[in-house]
């Protein structure tokens, strides 16, 4: 019997251009957990992310691996086959495309295998998000912010990744809706998925994820069981507060 | 491309052309040989005047033979038909107004698109200009125009003399480059080159640039075409052809376009083979075509640039080319007259105000090094006053269906800091962007006074006073941290740019205070030991440091900073934060953008927030830092500890 | 009267080959944003191997119609790796960078095909369709000509629905706006370039195939195609199909129209103060996806 796959990040290092941003982080994301990854603007939670997901911008380090495989060098493309799929900050969709295309997009990486599987999932997705339904035509440039989120989450949602990084995936839509959104990220949790998700709101991270990591300086500065006390160890460091 | 000519190049120069006097004793003084080395020459010539805009200013102009050709055709069709044109003299004018003139049709519409649109304009106009050639009888169609046809046509000078006359062209037209990437307007030309977008943040229109780019480069390209017909004694659509017109800048860019040797030996190097060794011009192609395609992959700079980037790393720089000047040494005060005329230029490079007790001449924080810096006269940062604030009112920008900015209200206020935060993707950038002109606001209104910045381009804007550093440091890649922040300090430069091409003796001076002004902020600021080396090997916080030099020394009213202490250290951001400082009490307007919070509590005067385009706050750092909402979007819906962290209210004259 | 009208379905004849050719500028810069100035050249090499299969190897129509755009879209195959992809793959544009990489290639390919057929006279090249058409009152519709205008129709609603019903498609338009995104999604950027140049080529290769019969056996004719297929991109927008359509039509006829009116002397101003009006004017063409702009 096979243990569970997991992926782990090993003293990552990461640069944007000359600037080195991320120090040393590890991380262990296991399949059927969510991971709450917080911290202030600019301490490295993003370059992080891109880095694990292939995309670097500078020198790097470190090592990432999904089970046995080391993704540490290997291409973005690649790393999606490997089943670990980022959805990138700031709605980055495709504008010229229309929703459903772009939602189509999303299971990219699984387009050989069954059709009506990936039309099932569009129907998911359009139940989680019923305007995507209605604007299925429509070109995403022309959708707000709000609604290009949804577009970026959808995309996520379609390619059935066996690990989903989403960074600041709430950004934009209505509180009621991010509800919603955690309440489905539950589930794919439970469907076995593992998941890191970035959020503004310390609170709301830590209410809905099994862990978390928070990162200061671009380090991992404490890591642990979400709970309410750990919100408040979590805020301390956020804030600068020792 | 590097501003430092180099002794080395120079010495190439005078080498190669040397080596081009004494050719005909080489190969054969037969008027077959010399008509292939006139030929030669007017390519040369070309390549040369066609590197003033593909290589210094970095467009992609790909018809040299269209000036070529059209003043060539037209002196030739004047000389044959009427007596007084059949000089080289005249000629030469009648070459270089039709080449002016059809640079002029081009470069108007063309220049604006720029890229490769540019490119392809250009090789069409080759084509037309053959074509057009080819297809009328006034210009001998298909047999093209011969100068034998004239009974009084005399050529004279002829023979070696000719040639030797050919050599002295290019001798004048290689200085006549040099003069021009070594001055002033060569510095423009290298910023236009890097980016539009840094051109304008430091007050050049880019346009305008390119277009007086091609025109400096029209004036030779018609000489050329003058030398060629007046040499070859006919010109023919074939010698202008738009495949020739490849040939002279895959020559340009093998050789290596933005050095002056370069173009020579490239063109002469690759036409001089076609010429001479008569199997090989079947083969021409494949060896043009292996070459452009390993030269664009891994010697952009081409064969000689590279051989100077090599160079100069090899040798210690101690010349800046670009003026002639000597960096006045770190380490040795001035002496003699030389010293004694640094020391009176210096003094007259500041508006001469007295001293005031609280300016930043007593103000100076150590360098990096912990040096003490030198303090001068006037102040590093001229005091200002009187000028109204900046205030932007109500302005709205979408783009798609993303509303970035709604609604803002900010006022700059002279002397005061005024810090911009909030979440990313807040808006926080456009709004910068918008002040300075790069987007245009959707409604609302930018005024300084009753001056509107709304719908002005951004080197207007920068003109007007306003200057900015950008999240990126965009600095240009190869060049000196003095060369960079020199282009700012250009923008006060006394005397014309026609004068600073001729290198006048104002221009000089001018040069002079420039670079002691930019050396002077660069050391005050901290980055003085490293004056000479190139920019990309800077560490980041250098870079930052770099950027914000060039601004200051646009000598502003406004200094705009997007998140500058992203990515630096602590000491780094502690620099920062008193090169902020003394801008501010120096009575500039500063506009801090960031999201590290605790570095814009303890600097700012003002601060307002923004979230998803809209204002959610604004007031002092105290009153903002306990604002509901803002604790609300900066920790989401926890109030437990609900306080922003503010600094314990300190000097702020740090 | 009817010399317009010849003029008119004179230019959608021709309109049609600056269609082909814009097209496949268009499929290549639609995914790589790469202005591919060894283009003209392709489909000069699709005229030149269909003069090899017909004239010189005499094989038959169906035989060089396979052959000629399968070896075309090997060579935009390796055009691909060797001059664009170092280029790609770094992440500023160097706008010479690619730029004089494909005029270096340009160049190797006119080289080559001088060397292999410079010393062969230049001839007429045979075609499937024979000469003649059927007439429409006093003008004449050729059926070589009809053959290139179906052509071009059958191509561009082929591109089409590629783009807008295969994933590969829908991958490269992704790719086209915004390449890392598109890894992100799981797009091998270097199988969109590929396939890119691929599609380039065959386009370029179909269409030399059927311009042939049209013209002759010229090595030296590149040039001018490329210049030909970028004033059309430039008339109807880069980045469109669409714009390749519009463009291509809309020049063609005004070459006729300027050949008619202007006289065979003028024809080429005439273009050039076409494209300086557009470039003044509507400098994006008339279908903007996106703008060829300064940085």
């Amino acid at each position: 019997m096979t243990a569970p796959e997991s992926l782990v990040v090993t003293g990552l290092q990461a640069s944007y251009g000359r600037v080195r941003i991320v120090e040393d982080v590890n991380l262990r994301l296991d399949r059927g957990e969510m991971v709450a990854l917080v911290g202030r603007n600019g301490v490295g939670k993003t370059t992080s992310l891109l880095s694990i997901a292939g995309l670097r911008y500078g020198p790097g380090g470190g090592t990432v691996r999904v089970g046995d495989v080391d993704i540490t060098r290997a291409t973005p493309h690649a790393i999606v086959a490997a089943g670990v799929v980022l959805v990138p900050e700031g709605h980055r969709v495709f504008k010229e495309l229309t929703v459903s295309d772009n939602l189509k997009l999303g299971a990219y990486s699984r387009r050989r295998r069954n059709r009506a599987e990936i039309a099932a999932d569009m129907d998911r997705v359009t139940e989680l998000f019923p305007i995507l339904g209605q604007f299925a035509l429509r070109q995403v440039g022309s959708l707000s912010g709000g609604q290009q989120q949804m577009v970026a989450v959808g995309q996520a949602l379609m390619s059935r990744p066996r690990f989903l990084l989403l960074d600041e995936p709430m950004s934009g839509i209505a509180p009621t809706l991010v509800d919603e959104l955690y309440d489905r990220l539950r589930q794919l949790v439970r469907e076995g998925i593992g998941i890191v998700v970035v959020d503004q709101s310390i609170e709301r991270a830590l209410d809905r994820s099994d862990r978390f990591s928070v990162m200061d300086n671009g380090r991992i500065a404490l890591t642990g069981t979400s709970n309410r006390s750990a919100c408040e160890a979590a805020n301390a460091i956020v804030l600068g507060v020792r | 491309m590097r501003f430092r000519g180099g002794l080395l190049e120079k010495a190439g120069v005078v080498g190669v052309l040397v080596i081009g006097v004494l050719l005909p004793n080489l190969v054969g003084h037969s008027a077959a040989t010399l008509g292939k080395l006139d030929a030669l020459l007017a390519l040369a010539i070309l390549a040369v005047a066609m590197n003033i805009v593909l290589g210094f200013a970095g467009q992609l102009f790909l018809g040299p033979t269209a000036l070529f050709a059209a003043g060539g055709y037209l002196a030739a069709y004047l000389a044959i038909h009427y007596e007084f044109t059949q000089s080289l003299v005249a000629m030469c004018v009648i070459s270089v107004s039709a080449s002016l003139v059809l640079a002029l049709i081009i470069a108007l519409p063309a220049l604006r698109i720029g890229g490769f649109y540019l490119g392809m304009t250009t090789l069409y106009l080759a084509l037309v200009i053959t074509t057009v050639a080819s297809r009328f009888n006034a210009f001998g169609a298909e047999h093209g125009l011969s100068l034998y046809a004239s009974l009084t046509f005399e050529q004279r000078p002829t023979g070696v003399a000719l040639y030797e006359l050919g050599v002295g062209i290019l001798a004048l037209v290689a200085l006549y480059s040099w003069l021009i990437r070594s001055s002033r307007l060569g510095r423009r030309l290298s910023a236009v080159r890097a980016s539009d977008v840094l051109a304008q943040s430091v007050g050049i229109a880019p346009y305008r640039t390119k277009l007086a780019a091609f025109l400096l480069a029209a004036v030779p390209s018609g000489i050329a075409g003058a030398f060629y017909v007046y040499s070859e004694m006919f010109i023919v659509p074939n010698s202008v052809s738009p495949n020739q017109s490849i040939d002279v800048v895959a020559g340009l860019v093998i050789g290596g376009s933005g050095t002056i040797l370069g173009p020579i030996i490239g063109v002469a190097g690759l036409s001089g083979a076609d010429q001479f060794f008569g199997g090989f011009e079947k083969y021409q192609g494949l060896v043009y075509g292996g070459l452009l395609i390993v030269v664009a992959a891994v010697l952009p700079s081409g064969a000689i640039g590279t051989l100077k980037e090599q160079t100069d790393r090899f040798f210690a720089r101690t010349e800046l080319a670009g003026t002639g000047l000597r960096e006045p040494g770190s380490s040795r005060p001035p002496t003699g007259i030389i010293g004694g005329l640094r020391r009176f230029f210096a003094r007259s490079a500041e508006p001469g105000l007295p001293a005031p007790a609280d300016t930043v001449a007593d103000d100076l924080p150590d360098n990096l090094a912990g040096e003490r810096t030198v303090a001068m006269p006037g102040g590093i940062i001229p005091p200002r006053s009187d000028f109204p604030p900046l205030v932007v009112h109500d302005a709205h920008r979408a783009f798609g269906g993303v509303k970035a900015v709604a609604g803002l209200d900010l006022t700059i206020e002279p002397g005061k800091v005024h810090a911009l935060v909030g979440p990313n993707g807040s808006g926080k950038t456009t709004a910068l962007n918008l002040i300075c002109g790069y987007f245009g606001v959707d409604s609302g209104e930018i005024c300084i006074g009753e001056d509107r910045l709304d719908n002005l381009s951004p080197d207007r804007i920068a003109r007007m006073g306003i200057a900015r550093t950008f999240q990126t440091p965009r600095l240009l890649a190869s060049a000196s941290p003095l060369e960079n922040v020199v282009l700012g300090a250009d923008r006060h430069a006394k005397g014309t740019l026609w004068g600073a091409v001729l290198h006048s003796r104002r221009s000089w001076v001018a040069d002079r205070e420039s670079t002691a002004r930019a050396l002077s902020l660069l050391r005050w600021i901290g980055v003085d030991n490293r004056a000479l080396a190139s920019a990309e090997v800077m560490s980041h916080g250098t870079q930052r440091l770099v950027e914000i030099a060039r601004a200051i020394s646009l000598e502003p009213k406004y200094l705009l900073l997007d998140e500058p202490a992203a990515g630096l250290s602590i000491a780094e951001v502690e620099v920062l934060s008193r090169v902020v400082r003394a801008v501010a009490n120096a009575g500039l307007g500063v506009l801090l953008i960031e999201h590290n919070l605790p570095v814009v509590f303890g600097l700012a005067d003002q601060v307002t927030v923004l979230h998803q385009g809209r204002v959610i706050a604004a007031g002092s750092p105290a009153e903002v830092s306990v604002h509901p909402d803002v604790i609300d979007v900066y920790l989401g819906h926890n109030r437990l500890d609900g306080e922003l962290p503010v600094p314990a209210p300190t000097d702020s004259s740090s | 009267m009817y010399l317009f009208l010849d003029a008119i379905i004179g230019g959608i004849a021709i309109g049609s080959i600056y269609g082909l050719i814009g097209v496949g500028y268009a499929s290549i810069f639609n995914a790589t944003k790469v202005f591919n100035l060894a283009q003209g050249d392709l489909v000069m090499v699709g005229i030149m191997s269909s003069y090899f299969a017909l004239d010189v190897l005499r094989w038959p129509q169906w035989g060089a119609a396979l052959a000629v755009p399968a070896f075309v879209t090997l060579v935009a195959v390796v055009e691909e790796r060797v001059a664009v992809r170092f280029h790609l793959k770094k992440v500023s544009a160097n706008r010479l960078g690619w730029f004089i990489s494909t005029l270096g290639f340009s160049l190797l390919i006119e080289t080559t095909v001088n060397l292999s057929f410079g010393s062969h006279p230049v001839v007429a090249i045979p075609s499937p369709l024979p000469l003649g058409g059927f007439h429409l009152g006093e003008s004449l519709f050729g059926y070589r000509q009809l053959f290139v205008v179906g052509t071009f129709a059958a191509v561009i609603v082929l591109l089409e629905l590629f783009y807008a019903r295969t994933w590969m498609g829908k991958a490269m338009r992704a790719t086209a706006e915004d390449r890392e995104a598109a890894s992100l999604r799981g797009v091998n950027p270097v199988t969109i370039s590929r396939a890119a140049f691929a599609l380039g080529g065959l386009t370029a290769g179909v269409g030399g195939f059927v311009i042939a019969p049209l013209t002759f056996s010229d090595p030296t004719i590149g040039l001018t195609y490329t210049l030909d297929g970028f004033l059309a991109l430039a008339i109807g927008g880069f980045g469109s199909i669409r714009g390749a359509i519009v463009g291509g039509l809309l020049l063609g006829i005004s070459v006729q129209l300027f050949d008619l009116y202007l006289g065979i002397r003028f024809d080429v101003l005439g273009r050039l103060v076409l494209l300086l009006l557009v470039l003044t004017v509507r400098p994006e063409g008339l279908f903007r996806t996106t703008v060829a702009r300064s940085v």
